[in-house]
């Protein structure tokens, strides 16, 4: 069990301008800090695609400020507090010490190279509150250089662990810690600059800390920093009252172990009871012996993440936001990972899968409120997934750099009630996305790109469309060639829409041989898709290593776009018709998913309307369904559709990859046609959940 | 006699302000007339003239340089009106915009994450077959056939603009070259806007970006500049007016017509050269320039006397262009900032602004929600009779109504504490804007002055300052108006840059390319009059450690015989200069340094026409009455001394708390801060408080005891 909430203490009376003031001073030391990180490091990972974060935490371990530009780790910032308080002797934590973490199984870590520097602060012989700074560093040894290792069985093959072990002693560098780490891991040079970084920017939060500190008194600091906490607790409270009461299960599956393609359940039963929310994920599926099992504390993360930046998203991160929530996990599964399990992509795999799993259900209980702010904000999931690419070759001076293109964080948003999904939004929790130049890839890489665009087809249909994903095809160039890397986490189940909006299309790549490309290039052709190549078209696995790659071999990656909102057949034909003018959707996609008839690009008003009757009325004759009470849709007789998800998918000209067990559902209204839900579900029957040989 | 005139067009007001050859300084100022600017600009020349004592074309006829601030293009950008824009690029990379380098940014609410809006509709980027690779080499050539099919396209879709970028043409331009030349000799009054032109450096997004928005905003620059020469050359004016450039320095209109993406946020730039050159005048080295008018807070700094300019700047919050521009930060504080309760029941203030219309509750035009200029009226600050002398009587009561009926149902408070509420987080707000632009840049502000500006800062100007460690205040004479006076001060400057390559070894074709940057900017600047003797040139580059986002901006010497050894030394130099700006230990020791693009940077230097200075000797001054005021800070009444116009002369002392009603603004003297005047008129306001009585915070929490008290 992992319970957020603690009783809160009624906040006695206070000074709101003065309260305000203060939340906006720790938001500002959150803020410096990050500044220290940013400035100081000059590393990609953290410049470019900003993977860090900061935590302020009392003397007890609860959040009094997050400065997050990745929220989900906020359930790692409280675990590795809570773990030094539990197994560090008081009197060993003493001013000027830091702690080094990153152990996924007892500090919280998403995996090793997500470490953490923790640094108590402390007045007199008092410990007042806590810094927490995370980064993701290049390396931190184990058998895969960068820390994603799909060929480990075992934890104990993805690098150093670290369980909060003293790097600083009262102000002094622990020679025999740096030592250790020097010698374990790759290119430590750098790492151990970025750990620099951590340090100093702890230090910059202890300085600030004790000036706010001295500035208020102590009474004060901590009278505001209760009632800050207990403010948005009242407000967090407030929103989760908006929604409906009731008791939901929802289903999400990771697809592949990492060693083989397996569909493993996410199972959340959740109970929604006046202002308070409780996830229990203990009835999810055993953990594997891949490297996509959770630690619990990243699951906390991944599942109150959609709250934030949804619900919450007007309110500070603290703990007060956390009270009202639960989340319930059982150790041994791949929610709440346990050794020897391999963790090493269980946040790219079951926790974004979480993620997603939540967004729906939040989406879907939002929709059930009266509140205009709780409204405008529903928000279809999005597709939620990163698309490794690692390609290892030496250039033209044989220098070997391994390229991992950045553009896997192209995956389409969802659509939202007042918006269309962004295209190319990356992870939801990553509000600081950014997909780099071709001609910063190109110079820095042995690689020609052939085309990058916006996945066609791939956004989600609705009334208003899932946002789409990025497509990009490239060769060797400069090169001999070298060997390659892919892995995608959605290929099979991509999450359903909102409220009759449809599943974007999933991720993959394919690969093409021997395509001829340069004497194309030599007669003024251009390829604008796989179909002007030459060469045999292969889709690859969902995870697959050491493909030898040669000049004139494409590689193509095709990310998927985010779910729809609402019924397709009422999005307006002028709108469909743009989208198909810009080239974005297909006309078969128009005329198929959304019943637009298009004459010389624009919409044929009356033939439009002839096609939607005709939709609309197949829907009727779907086959009825009486459905559960309880549920979303609760004991409605519907008109439903069950089909294989791929090929229904397909007649909309959008991809999935082809698994015969998963299905997609479309539920309607039986008279007026009109679409209510769509739902992803895996035919259970079928499937036999793997036991994890992990255990 | 000879005059010169800085015209800042803001959002609201045209200021304008002009300097007579012996130092003389007169200003005022007209509303902006948004649908023809000229009208406005030409409203408060005529203002000025009266002002001078003179009529419009005698002013004009005697001004030796007229420089003019303005709006037109940061507008354009803000409402997205503009030219109908066709682009032409790369084969299969067409989607660039819409892609948008994933359009994510800082905020946590989704609703805030969506698409961009396009300035390019899809259905205008025509993609035409060529490539060329990171060395320059084609890997597939365009042929004119299909260069020419493209713009005809774009033609027959009716643009008017057209905007060239391709890929790596910045190493290689001749792709590029061959679709302008053909819109150059088939098309001649199509707009023209080249990326390799335009800004040939890598990061194809931002570049692409810059020609499509100088494409998109040309011909409307183009017809104002055209408009408001002949406008001002028909009333009198001989020489050509010029125009300020986002990033300091002017441009003829000839050279802004070219480029007018240039000119965006000219204004706030404007305020920043004013400050540099009063800087010097005062011998200050670290300023923050802190300039709040009815919307914004825009807070940049002076280090070292130089402004601080950025290259890689989003503009709207949205596109990201390579536009060399005076990093200015604002925050949404400004005399019209609207106080409201959010969702945890606790008092915020702004970003949301009352505009011009309805305005403040005071302005009595029916706004109903409390701001920051209510506060100031409910708490006494301002004098309703006073407001802009008298111009504008203000409604206290409907401020003050305002002001209760939105903090005093759920809080309890009264109209003069719900005012001190506002007045407080407003500062607040406004101090971590100056924190952001100094320590979060690893300054200590306490090292720094404060150049405060704008209609609206004199009321807060010390506290902020005070909250931030700052001891020193200085408020120009012509504060309401200071942007125009900056205008004045700017040098003609003219800058280029170029990606280069270069990482030890042969490094002829990286000086060749910086001799050829230099033969460039010196040729514009001599095309429009400046003699060589004049004309000052730097060098700079950008260096980096290898796997770095970050580069370093070095100077590199100027010199006729420059060859490798100059770059091998700051090479061997540059991990110290890397941890001098970013902190010992930051350095990447063992990873080589690259020199990614160069840069020149050539300044004609202008004889601007300073204020004069008279010699001064202190005296005391007593005030003109006094007025109770509910001090915010000390959350109790307090009379306070009042001076009135033409009462603080040079020389002239006083210690605070003090309020000083100046023409167009207002000035709070904090207590223990001493204001004198020096010699140019310049309200130096010095924080005499030696740390005895107790921090900022402290008293205000004292002072809430206080108020609680009242009301329990």
């Amino acid at each position: 069990m992992n319970h957020l909430a603690t009783p809160s203490t009624s906040s006695t009376d206070y000074d709101p301008v003065s309260v305000t003031i203060f939340a906006k001073a720790l938001e500002n030391i959150a803020q410096e800090m990050a500044a220290v990180v940013v400035r100081s490091s000059g590393s990609p990972v953290i410049a470019e695609a900003v993977d860090f974060a900061i935590c302020l935490l009392d003397a007890e371990g609860e959040v009094i400020s997050y400065g997050g530009y990745i929220v989900s780790y906020i359930g790692t910032a409280r675990r590795a507090v809570r773990h030094l308080l539990d197994t560090v002797p008081a009197e060993r934590i003493r001013p000027g010490d830091a702690f080094i973490c990153n152990d996924p199984f007892t500090t919280g870590s998403a995996h090793t190279v997500d470490v953490a520097i923790v640094r108590p602060v402390f007045v007199d012989d008092e410990i007042v509150a806590w810094c927490w700074a995370f980064a993701h560093l290049f390396d931190f040894g184990g058998v895969a250089a960068g820390g994603f290792a799909p060929m480990a069985t075992e934890a104990y093959a993805e690098g150093l662990r670290l369980p909060g072990v003293k790097i600083v002693d009262q102000g002094v560098v622990v020679d025999d810690v740096w030592r250790l780490i020097t010698t374990n891991i790759r290119v430590s040079q750098l790492v151990l600059n970025d750990i620099r970084c951590l340090i100093a920017c702890c230090n910059r939060g202890n300085d600030r800390l004790l000036d706010l500190v001295s500035e208020h008194g102590l009474d004060t600091f901590h009278r505001y920093s209760v009632t800050s906490r207990d403010l948005v607790e009242q407000a967090a409270r407030e929103r989760i009252r908006a929604l409906p009461d009731g008791t939901y299960s929802v289903d999400e599956y990771v697809e592949h172990s990492g060693h083989q393609p397996q569909l493993l359940n996410i199972h959340c039963d959740v109970v929604v009871a006046d202002d308070e929310i409780t996830m229990d994920f203990s009835r999810s599926a055993p953990q594997s012996d891949g490297f996509v099992n959770c630690a619990a504390a990243v699951t906390t993360g991944f599942a109150v993440t959609p709250l934030f930046v949804s619900l919450f998203c007007d309110l500070p991160i603290n703990e007060g936001a956390l009270r009202p929530i639960t989340v319930i996990t059982a150790p041994g599964t791949i929610c709440d990972v346990t050794l020897p399990a391999p963790v090493s992509s269980g946040h790219m795999e079951t926790g974004l899968k979480i993620g997603k799993l939540v967004s729906g259900l939040l989406a879907d209980l939002q929709a059930r409120s009266e509140d205009p702010f709780v409204q405008a904000h529903i928000m279809a999931p999005w597709h939620d997934s990163f698309s490794g690419s690692i390609f290892y070759a030496p250039d033209e001076h044989g220098t070997l750099t391994p390229f991992f293109d950045m553009n896997g964080g192209g995956a389409g948003g969802g659509a939202q009630a007042i918006a269309e999904g962004m295209d190319v939004g990356g992870c939801l929790s990553q509000t600081m996305n950014t997909i780099p130049d071709i001609e910063i890839n190109e110079s820095d890489y042995p690689v020609l790109y052939l085309w990058r665009k916006l996945n066609r087809n791939s956004g989600g249909l609705g009334l208003m469309r899932g946002g789409d994903g990025i497509e990009l095809a490239w060769t060797p160039h400069y090169t001999t060639g070298g060997s390659q890397n892919v892995f995608t986490a959605c290929t099979e189940v991509p999450p359903a829409g909102v409220f009759g909006g449809y599943p974007g299309s999933a991720s993959g790549f394919r690969l093409v041989r021997n395509t001829g490309i340069w004497n194309g290039f030599a007669q003024g052709d251009v390829p604008r898709g796989l179909d002007d190549l030459q060469g045999e078209v292969v889709e690859l696995d969902a995870k697959q290593f050491g493909l030898a790659l040669a000049p004139e071999d494409v590689l193509q990656m095709h990310v998927g776009g985010g779910s729809g909102y609402g019924d397709p057949l009422a999005r307006t034909p002028a709108a469909v018709a743009s989208d198909v003018r810009a080239g974005i959707i297909s006309e078969k996609m128009a005329r198929e998913g959304y019943g637009v008839v298009l004459t010389a690009g624009d919409p044929d008003a009356s033939a439009t309307d002839a096609l939607r009757a005709e939709l609309l009325s197949g829907r009727t004759e779907w086959e009825q369904e009486r459905l559960p009470d309880d549920g979303v849709l609760g004991g409605r007789r519907l008109a439903v559709r069950r089909s294989v998800a791929s090929s229904r998918l397909a007649t909309f000209d959008q991809w999935v990859h082809h698994n015969p067990l998963v299905h997609l559902v479309e539920y309607a209204d039986p008279d007026s046609g009109e679409l209510l839900r769509t739902e992803l579900v895996v035919d259970r029957q079928q499937h036999v959940v793997p036991q994890g040989s992990a255990e | 006699m000879e005059y010169q005139i800085g015209c800042d067009i803001g959002g609201t007001f045209t200021d304008v302000v002009a300097v007579d050859a012996e130092g003389r300084v007169y200003s005022d100022k007209a509303d902006t007339t948004v649908e023809d600017l000229c009208v406005g600009v030409v409203a408060a020349l005529q203002n000025l003239a009266l002002r001078v004592g003179t009529s419009l074309e005698e002013l004009l006829g005697n001004t030796n340089r007229f420089v003019n601030g303005t709006t037109s293009v940061t507008n354009s950008i803000a409402e997205l009106k503009g030219a109908r824009v066709g682009l032409v690029t790369t084969a299969g990379f067409g989607d660039n915009l819409l892609i948008a380098r994933s359009a994510r940014n800082r905020h946590r609410d989704h609703n805030l994450q969506v698409n961009l809006p396009q300035i390019v509709p899809r259905e205008l980027v025509v993609e035409v077959p060529e490539r060329i690779d990171r060395k320059g080499a084609v890997v597939l050539a365009l042929t004119e056939e299909a260069a020419r099919k493209a713009v005809d396209q774009l033609i027959n879709s009716g643009v008017e603009a057209i905007a060239v970028s391709f890929l790596w043409s910045f190493r290689n331009p001749g792709h590029e070259e061959l679709v302008a030349e053909i819109v150059q000799r088939e098309h001649p009054d199509v707009f023209l806007s080249v990326g390799s032109r335009l800004h040939p450096k890598i990061r194809e997004y931002e570049r692409t970006m810059t020609a499509v928005l100088n494409a998109f905003t040309g011909i409307r620059v183009a017809e104002y500049t055209s408009r408001i020469e002949s406008e001002l050359a028909t009333r009198g004016l001989r020489v050509t007016p010029v125009f300020m450039q986002g990033f300091g320095g002017t441009l003829s209109p000839a050279a802004a017509r070219q480029r007018p993406i240039a000119l965006v946020d000219s204004g706030p730039a404007a305020g920043v050269i004013g400050a540099q050159a009063l800087a010097r005048r005062l011998g200050i080295e670290h300023m923050v320039t802190a300039d709040m008018g009815g919307t914004s807070f825009d807070v940049s700094m002076v280090r070292d006397a130089e402004t601080l300019v950025v290259e890689r700047v989003l503009l709207r919050e949205q596109f990201l262009t390579a536009v060399p521009k005076i990093d200015v930060l604002p925050i949404g504080a400004g005399g019209g900032s609207v106080a409201w309760l959010d969702a945890r029941g606790t008092p915020q203030v702004g970003p949301q602004s009352a505009g011009a219309q309805p305005g403040p509750a005071c302005y009595g035009r029916g706004g109903t929600t409390p701001t920051v200029t209510d506060a100031s009226v409910a708490l006494g600050l301002l004098d309703p009779g006073a407001f802009l002398s008298g111009r504008r009587e203000l409604d206290a009561a409907a401020a003050r109504q305002a002001l209760q009926s939105t903090f005093g149902p759920s809080l309890g408070l009264s109209p003069e504490q719900a005012a001190a509420a506002v007045y407080r987080l407003v500062t607040a707000n406004m101090s971590n804007g100056v924190r952001a632009v100094t320590v979060e840049r690893g300054q200590d502000p306490r090292q720094f002055s404060m150049l405060a500006y704008g209609g609206a800062v004199g009321v807060f100007a010390t506290d902020i300052a005070r909250s931030i460690g700052i001891r020193r205040v200085v408020l120009p004479p012509d504060a309401a108006v200071f942007s125009a006076h900056g205008l004045i001060a700017s040098d003609d400057v003219r800058t280029l840059a170029s990606s280069v390559n270069w990482s030890g070894g042969d490094a002829a074709e990286t000086i060749q390319v910086l001799r050829h940057l230099d033969e460039q900017v010196v040729g514009m600047l001599r095309e429009v009059g400046h003699p060589e003797s004049r004309i000052s040139v730097q060098w700079q580059g950008d260096f980096k450690f290898a796997g770095q986002q970050w580069e370093l901006r070095v100077p590199i010497p100027r010199r006729p015989d420059l060859d490798v050894a100059d770059l091998l030394a700051i090479q061997s130099d540059f991990a110290s200069l890397y941890e001098a700006e970013y902190g010992p230990g930051t350095a990447w020791v063992g990873s080589p340094v690259l020199l990614g693009s160069v840069r020149v940077v050539a300044t004609g230097a202008v004889d601007s026409f300073a204020p004069a200075q008279v010699a001064v000797e202190p005296f005391d001054v007593t005030p003109d009455h006094t007025r109770t005021v509910f001090l915010p800070l000390e959350g109790a009444k307090t009379d306070v001394a009042v001076y009135v116009s033409g009462q603080l002369t040079p020389g002239a002392r006083i210690v605070g708390p003090a309020i000083v009603e100046q023409d167009l603004t207002t000035v709070q003297v904090g207590r223990c801060w001493q204001l004198d005047v020096d010699g140019w008129g310049n309200f130096v306001m010095t924080d005499t408080d030696d740390g005895s009585s107790p921090p900022p915070e402290l008293q205000r929490e004292m002072a809430l005891i206080g108020a609680r008290g009242e009301l329990s």
